[in-house]
């Protein structure tokens, strides 16, 4: 059959081919056997080779068990070498992840090539849909894709800017970004780092703020000591009665100004991580709380002060001067924030190994984010100029002094109704109670920070 | 005599300003606040007021300002900001407020006396 003919015709063809190419594939093993020999002896060669055929064979296979070991090990050092670039890989993809700010990644046609989680939750956007997809389409905040076009078009190396994402809770953001080059040095895209800066940027403008307030503050003192003082410099029409006057409010008003800035070096130093030294000596409450009522018996006329402190208190082992600060701060809150006068109780109480001390006011009193506010540093509930005066430094400190003695400080408040702020300190141990005074400990200077 | 109207809520500023232009000249008033401010700017009519900024209560010096320009009985009356506000953006609100001048605590009292007097004097030149 024509068929069948075809076929075996088309089968001799082949195994003709075959062994023109095995002849020439022996020829080629016999060369591979011989590397010395040159090409000028190759066709003496292929004639001589049909006479032992198995030797050349014989000396690939032999040549292939030679080489085997090294191909083998050249194999799993690629392996190796696979293995630890995909580790990397997984590495970086895994600090890519982690890092708290968001990181975006756009190629030369401003499309996204990477997302991390933090930039999908900052932008609102699902990796799966934005990788890939044009700025336009990826980026719903229209001045930040503006941003980043713009950053590939300028070719700056890199960029900073501040931008807002408005919503619910509008976040205030810090982008950084920088031009990709790949390893020929040719642009290939931008990567751009956002950090969240909202809290940054309150804390700058609350301490903006401060500055503003505690230039204002420390004006009012020195207005009395500039003043009163040029007058008895350059006027003789000044009575003795006067001069003492007005020398004992310069006198005052030069005290005022040693504890504003005792306030703000405090701060600076607790702001600086420095802390500040505690002289801790054996002081009697009733005498500390007295002390610090005293000084505002005389200037406070509007307001009547009343204590209650318990008999027989035991004495604490504390900075008597920080806690004077202390009590200043607090009372003297009470005063300001009650302008309609009332009842400031000072009320002490032992419990447990502590003494409680409350001062309780009658006057405005706070919201409940106010009271939330109260011990942040900087925070002043009203900035306005109809607030009273003061830094917004002072519960701060007294927060920190309160705290280094191993105390709580705490706040109840109601608006309209009036303020109690209340803090711990321990007594002494029963032990440092019973011991001789000639064996008393001697003051203990303790590093707070 | 001519009255001026002193209004700062720290009574030893008022004293501080009452003893630098005690005379034979002048008539001193006190207020402590924005609203007793007007008030004894409504009945005495002080041809002029020392007006401090911040003062706790209901009105500032600022807001006070604005009430006693707008007022017929009031309007007349020279305006000093005496304030502890210094930067320049608080002095633009007070003169923007209808004060004449704007001087800055902690002050020289015989800064403040010639101050007070070129302010007076052209007031009398006005009304002359």
């Amino acid at each position: 059959m024509p068929d069948e003919d075809r076929t075996r015709e088309d089968l001799i063809c082949e195994l003709r081919m075959l062994r023109a190419e095995i002849a020439c594939l022996r020829g080629r093993l016999e060369e591979i056997d011989r590397p010395g020999d040159d090409r000028a002896d190759m066709s003496r060669r292929s004639s001589e080779s049909s006479a032992d055929a198995g030797r050349p064979y014989r000396a690939q296979l032999e040549h292939r068990d030679r080489i085997e070991p090294s191909v083998r090990s050249g194999a799993d050092d690629l392996n190796s070498a696979l293995c630890a670039a995909r580790a990397a890989l997984d590495w970086l993809n895994g600090i890519v992840k982690s890092v708290a700010d968001g990181l975006i990644v756009t190629d030369t046609s401003n499309r996204m090539v990477l997302i991390n989680p933090a930039a999908e939750r900052l932008l609102h956007a699902d990796s799966c849909a934005v990788l890939g997809k044009p700025l336009d389409v990826a980026i719903e905040d229209e001045p930040l894709r503006e941003r980043l076009k713009a950053a590939l078009e300028r070719k700056e190396p890199s960029d900073q800017f501040i931008f807002e994402l408005p919503g619910e809770d509008p976040r205030i953001m810090q982008a950084r970004t920088s031009l990709i080059h790949d390893a020929a040095g040719k642009e290939a895209g931008v990567v751009t780092i956002m950090t969240d800066v909202t809290e940054e940027r309150a804390i700058d403008r609350m301490k903006t703020q401060f500055l503003a307030r505690a230039a204002h503050q420390l004006r009012t003192p020195l207005t009395s000591i500039r003043g009163f003082s040029e007058i008895l410099v350059t006027r003789d029409d000044i009575g003795e009665d006067e001069r003492k006057k007005f020398l004992f409010h310069i006198n005052k008003e030069a005290e005022t100004l040693a504890s504003m800035l005792r306030d703000i070096l405090d701060v600076s130093r607790l702001e600086s991580g420095l802390g500040y030294s505690l002289r801790r000596t054996r002081c009697d409450a009733s005498g500390i709380v007295r002390r610090a009522v005293d000084s505002f018996r005389d200037s406070c006329k509007k307001h009547r002060i009343q204590v209650s402190m318990p008999d027989q208190l035991p004495q604490l082992l504390v900075d008597g001067g920080r806690i004077e600060q202390v009590l200043d701060n607090i009372i003297g809150n009470a005063i300001k924030y009650s302008p309609e006068g009332g009842n400031v109780r000072v009320i002490g109480r032992v419990v447990g190994d502590f003494l409680e001390v409350s001062v309780e006011d009658e006057g405005i009193g706070m919201t409940e984010d106010q009271a939330k506010r109260f011990f942040e540093k900087f925070y002043k509930a009203d900035v306005s100029n109809t607030a009273p005066a003061g830094t917004g430094l002072g519960t701060t400190i007294v927060k920190h002094i309160v705290e280094a003695h191993g105390g709580r400080v705490w706040v109840d408040s109601v608006r309209g109704k009036g303020t109690a702020v209340r803090f711990t300190l321990p007594l002494a141990s029963p032990k440092a109670e019973k011991r001789p005074s000639s064996q008393r400990p001697a003051p203990s200077r303790g590093r707070v920070t | 005599m001519k009255k001026i109207l002193v209004v700062d809520d720290q009574p030893k500023v008022r004293e501080l300003v009452e003893v630098t232009l005690r005379g034979d000249n002048y008539l001193i008033l006190q207020a402590e606040s924005g609203e007793k401010a007007i008030e004894i700017a409504r009945a005495e009519r002080p041809e002029l007021i020392i007006m401090d900024v911040m003062m706790p209560g209901g009105i500032d010096g600022i807001e006070a300002t604005r009430i006693l320009r707008a007022d017929p009985a009031t309007k007349h009356a020279k305006v000093i900001m005496l304030t502890a506000k210094g930067q320049p953006i608080d002095r633009d609100l007070g003169l923007e407020a209808g004060a004449d001048d704007y001087f800055v605590k902690p002050f020289s009292p015989l800064d403040l006396i010639r101050k007070v007097e070129d302010v007076l004097e052209l007031e009398g030149s006005v009304r002359t």
